[in-house]
């Protein structure tokens, strides 16, 4: 009787010792661990600071409306709208996206329905390694290809276009689009295609008319979230999609996107200059649109993933 | 001894006489019913049947030998413990089976005669004339009139047939004067009973000849079953049914027949009366009373 009440005694002190020591652990690592933690959102918010804080002068100095409407950008005379850049941006993803969207669902409806488990098994790895795979060396084999092909073959004076960034563009973002949209259609429960295979539907049937559908928001997410990657792509596109700093729709001409004027002129401009108040202020768009891409593409998949909560796989 | 057209009468009573007689079994008055000679199982049409059915997940046999008739507009039951194949067996009836790749089987399954996994019978037509209802309800997420339009819709039935085909099968299922007003909501947004009487307008929007039920109820309250049994009844005067269920008082409401399976075995099949009053295994007597499974 007494043994046991001895060793819960025991128990407890040796319980509010672990607690102290544990309370004197924790007030330390934690203070690690939460600089670790914020490290990354401190750089963030430091980095959104500083952005704007340089760009944001443009707009005093230069005007809201000349800045990102303005047709052009000339630095000797002073010329700093972004317009066309905005353009070239929209250009170049457009391309990507009506290449992108149509092979990249095809294939994750392909490895998602169709495809036999060891099949997938082997692609989806390879699939993601394409993700890996640094953007210069796409950027490099798209010259090698489609660059020499468009100037040797189709006599383009120069082979360097919105179109050769947006095809290069759509490859890189192939991968970020299967995958996600490959998780999303076998998010879609077992039990949605059982019932409509019991009513005689195809398997083709099945995925166009219940599983695409049912997993739309999934898809979507998908798409954004390769949109947000080919907003953000710089070195490819650099390389690819030639430059253009006067306002033209033209995808068989050169374009600059945000991302190539931000690289171009960096080096060239003097900081506090206009011209340095313009890049930021062009990067502070950038920011804001690759911002909101990624956080509807984020919405989207958490709406999709409660979506099929508790329904039965 | 009753004569067999005095017992096709009693086959072809209504819900409500079913469930006074599971009131009745259920009270030990069991011996007012009369027992039925298996005689009159040959008086009935055979909708379906399988031959020395049996099934395999790789290696693991799970059915052995099943050979059951299934009747012309009558409800038939499986019972039996959970694991032993009733599911199995029912998804063998329309080959949904054939989703899974490790499924194999051997034996023949007879549809008007016709063996279903002939070389030459094409599933998707199949999988038409015999439709299913699964244990938890699963209509499509999209609005309800799309869940019943979607099979006549595959099956090339014309945009302009569907808005009555929706209608007149919703009645069937009992449902339209429930959702009439609200056709284009989310199926997801009904409760679970309704939900469940979707997925059958939807099995009946293709006109099968079979529906297979799968446990339709147990993910329901009672009401709702009530309300499914009912349906199940009515049904049957146009359909043929098979009802897989582990509620004894429900198979003794609604169905014609029962049989009773075991590891993967068929132990007993004969008119639920019969199976319900006196069986004549030891076993089939022992599980309705609860005493295993
Ligand atoms: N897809 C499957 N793969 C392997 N084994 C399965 C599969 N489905 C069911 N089984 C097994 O087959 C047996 C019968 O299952 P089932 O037909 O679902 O029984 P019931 O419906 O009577 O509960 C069980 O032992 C179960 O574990
Ligand atoms: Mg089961």
């Amino acid at each position: 009787m007494s043994e046991q009440q001895q060793t819960s005694d025991d128990l407890a002190s040796d319980e509010e010792t672990i607690i102290a020591i544990g309370k004197q652990k924790i007030s330390f690592q934690h203070v690690v661990l939460l600089l670790a933690a914020s490290l990354s959102v401190i750089i963030v918010v430091l980095v959104f600071i500083f952005t704007v804080l340089e760009g944001y002068r443009i707009i005093p100095e230069y005007g809201f409306i000349d800045f990102l409407f303005g047709h052009e950008w000339d630095s000797p005379h002073e010329q700093y709208g972004i317009l066309p850049m905005i353009v070239g941006t929209i250009l170049v993803v457009l391309i990507a996206a009506v290449i992108a969207i149509p092979v990249g669902t095809m294939a994750a409806m392909y490895l998602s329905e169709i495809a036999p488990e060891i099949v997938r098994k082997i692609m989806k790895p390879i699939i993601e390694i394409l993700a890996s795979i640094p953007s210069i060396i796409y950027g490099f084999i798209g010259w090698r290809t489609l660059v020499l092909f468009l100037q040797n073959q189709l006599g383009f004076k120069s082979g360097r276009t919105a179109f050769t960034a947006g095809v290069v563009l759509s490859i890189m973002i192939l991968p970020t689009i299967i995958t996600i949209a490959d998780d999303s259609l076998k998010a879609v429960p077992r039990a949605y295609r059982e019932g409509s295979f019991a009513l005689g539907a195809t398997n083709w049937q099945t995925i166009r008319k219940v599983v695409l559908p049912a997993s739309s928001s999934g898809l979507t997410a998908a798409y954004i979230l390769g949109f947000g990657r080919a907003i953000g792509e710089t070195m490819a596109v650099y390389f690819l999609a030639g430059g253009g700093k006067n306002l033209q729709w033209n995808i068989f001409r050169g374009v600059d996107t945000l991302t190539s004027l931000i690289l171009k002129q960096l080096p060239e401009a003097s900081i506090g200059s206009v011209e340095y108040h313009a890049i930021f202020g062009a990067a502070c768009v950038l920011f804001l649109i690759t911002f909101c891409v990624n956080l509807i593409g984020d919405l989207l998949i958490r709406r999709f993933s409660k979506k099929f909560r508790g329904a039965s796989k | 001894m009753v004569s067999p057209d005095n017992s096709i009468k009693r086959d072809e009573n209504d819900g409500a006489d079913q469930r006074a007689l599971a009131i009745a079994l259920a009270s030990d008055l069991s011996d007012r019913l009369e027992i039925v000679s298996e005689e009159f199982l040959k008086t009935e049409k055979t909708k379906m049947e399988t031959i020395n059915l049996s099934h395999w997940y790789n290696e693991k046999r799970v059915l052995a030998g099943i050979s059951l008739p299934i009747f012309k507009n009558k409800v038939t039951a499986i019972i039996g413990p959970s694991g032993c194949g009733k599911s199995t067996f029912l998804r063998d009836l329309n080959r949904m089976n054939d989703i899974i790749p490790t499924a194999r089987i051997s034996g023949e399954v007879l549809l008007d005669g016709q063996n279903i996994y002939d070389n030459k019978i094409d599933v998707v037509s199949l999988r038409k004339r015999v439709g299913m209802v699964f244990q938890r309800p699963n209509p499509f997420p999209m609005s309800i009139e799309n869940n019943v339009a979607y099979g006549p819709y595959i099956h090339g039935a014309q945009p302009e047939e569907l808005a009555a085909i929706v209608e007149s099968t919703l009645r069937k299922a009992a449902l339209w004067e429930e959702v009439r007003d609200r056709l284009q909501d989310n199926a997801l947004s009904l409760s679970g009973g309704q939900q469940q009487r979707l997925c059958i307008a939807r099995a009946l929007s293709v006109e099968p000849e079979v529906i297979l039920f799968d446990e339709p109820c147990s993910a329901l309250d009672p009401h709702a079953t009530a309300k499914i049994e009912d349906l199940i009844t009515n049904l049957k005067k146009d359909y043929t049914v098979v009802i897989v269920t582990h509620n004894m008082q429900q198979a003794a409401r609604v169905s014609d027949y029962t049989t009773f399976f075991n590891f993967g075995e068929l132990i007993e099949f004969n008119t639920t009366r019969k199976i319900f009053k006196s069986p004549e295994r030891k076993m089939t007597e022992e599980y309705i009373s609860g005493r295993f499974g």
